[in-house]
């Protein structure tokens, strides 16, 4: 007994085929360190869009036992996505029943931003409020060079209050002193008090 | 720059890596970091400082360089250790076989200081290592630092924090300024080059019951750091715990790891 030293190096888990891999990965009887493995494989095999598709249709709810599979995945992606059918998924994922899928993809899309300059302006343009409300999360956090334009076209455009409040607040941390006269010709156009002090406190911020 | 300065700079220094740097380093730093103030096209302290703050995460890393040269040392942030020994191993010890290896993890290892340390707690507790084995692995990406973990030789003021009697015991003093470690702990610590980002050869390396992270993730980039903590998360046993540095929190990267609070000390579980 006492301190040693093995020089074992640990064997990684082979499959022969993807079908294989898929097989372990979706049984739920096999341990979180199998289906990991398995994963691994799958990421390193498939494309981006081909994992998002999978993750979509096998993790409806939220339950705490596949936030370990979500995060490997999203952690794991090695290029990033640009394929029409990579955002597509995206945008599928973005309208998942399981928030924690939903968040995962917020958290991707903010790593990827510029790329997904495209991508960004259709969710901006979504018929679904969510969407438009996720966009202006994804929009904020990213601050690439256009964001504080694209930001400017959406506040001028949107009719919903909740949608337009969480772009006015992002507004309030991007936005310069010339954004002051366009929040102030919104307060006026706008009869709403909730709207009003999101637009206060974004000029308050801007003017400090 | 002045001591005012250079105050707000180490209190930002400590609380984003934990490390303390005394007053008295004043003469010795202050002229190092104005000439990187300099070097970087800052007009002043007080821009450096804003951008150090708010804008440029690279900076803190060329200011970490400037300031921890051997800034690793024996039996730093100890209480994590005193955790780990008087805590989390016995209760392992208790609930897994006895003829399974509790295997720890030392990532990024540096010079070694943070392995040995731990291999000391488990000498110095004694009753752990006589029921069961331990195996300790310490990885970095830097193969120089591995080298020099391999030789166990240690400047003075690496050892200072040491207990004497550990130090007596475990050390041979080469000289008025460095010591070595005995030979019997060289050779059962295994030290490698190993990039944390290649998931292969960290796979390579096992399944580990505790791993050691302590001031690494907080030079990464989101996108990477969430890759290495689930890694981490991977080459962690079942119940495993993972040890981050005081000014680190799991949480902010990954939800799937358990916040365990033991005493002031917080870890991480995978369930």
């Amino acid at each position: 007994m006492g301190l040693k030293k093995t020089n074992e190096v640990e064997k990684i888990t082979r499959f022969k085929s993807f079908d294989e891999a898929k097989e372990v990965f979706i049984n739920e009887h096999n341990s979180i360190d199998e289906r990991i493995e398995a994963l691994d494989y799958i990421i390193n095999h498939k494309e981006i869009w081909f994992v998002l598709k999978m993750l979509h249709e096998l993790f409806k709810t939220n339950e705490m036992k596949y936030h370990p599979l979500i995060d490997y995945a999203f952690a794991n992606f090695g290029v990033k996505p640009k394929r029409k059918e990579d955002f597509e998924e995206m945008f599928k994922l973005l309208k998942s029943d399981n928030a924690y899928l939903r968040n995962a993809i917020i958290e991707f899309l903010k790593q990827y931003g510029k790329e997904a300059k495209a991508f960004l302006e259709e969710l901006m343009d979504s018929e679904d409020r969510d969407i438009r409300i996720f966009a202006m999360n994804i929009l904020g956090d990213i601050r690439f060079e256009d964001s504080i334009n694209m930001l400017r076209r959406f506040i001028l455009k949107e009719k919903d209050i909740n949608a337009l409040v969480t772009a006015i607040d992002y507004m309030g941390e991007i936005g310069d002193e010339s954004d002051i006269k366009l929040l102030e010709a919104l307060k006026k156009d706008i009869d709403d008090p909730y709207v009003h002090f999101a637009i206060d406190l974004a000029i308050k911020r801007i003017s400090k | 720059m002045n001591i005012k300065d250079f105050k707000k700079l180490c209190d930002v220094i400590y609380r984003r890596v934990g490390i303390l740097i005394e007053e008295r380093k004043y003469d010795s730093l202050s002229k190092k970091i104005e000439k990187l103030i300099k070097e970087k096209g800052y007009e002043d302290f007080r821009s450096f400082f804003h951008a150090l703050r708010f804008k440029d995460e690279t900076l803190m890393q060329d200011i970490i360089n400037l300031v921890t040269v051997n800034e690793t040392y024996f039996f730093r942030e100890n209480y994590q250790f005193e955790v780990l020994i008087n805590n989390i191993l016995p209760q392992m010890d208790k609930e897994l076989p006895s003829n399974e290896v509790i295997r720890i993890l030392c990532s990024p290892t540096a010079t070694g200081e943070e392995a040995y340390s731990i291999a000391l707690h488990l000498l110095a507790e004694g009753k752990l290592v006589e029921k069961r084995d331990f195996e300790i692995i310490g990885i970095d990406i830097d193969s120089n630092v591995i080298a020099k973990a391999k030789r166990g030789i240690f400047s003075k003021r690496s050892v200072q924090f040491l207990p004497p009697n550990l130090l007596n015991k475990y050390f041979k003093k080469i000289n008025d300024n460095y010591y070595e470690i005995d030979k019997f702990l060289r050779d059962v610590i295994t030290f490698k080059v190993v990039n944390v980002m290649d998931k292969f050869a960290m796979k390579r390396l096992g399944k580990f019951n505790i791993i050691f992270c302590r001031n690494m993730l907080i030079y990464f980039d989101d996108k990477s750091r969430k890759e290495v903590a689930m890694t981490f998360y991977d080459m962690l046993k079942p119940k495993g715990y993972i040890f981050l540095g005081h000014a680190e929190s799991m949480n902010r990267i990954v939800s799937v790891f358990k916040t365990v609070k033991i005493g002031n000390t917080i870890v991480y579980q995978k369930p």
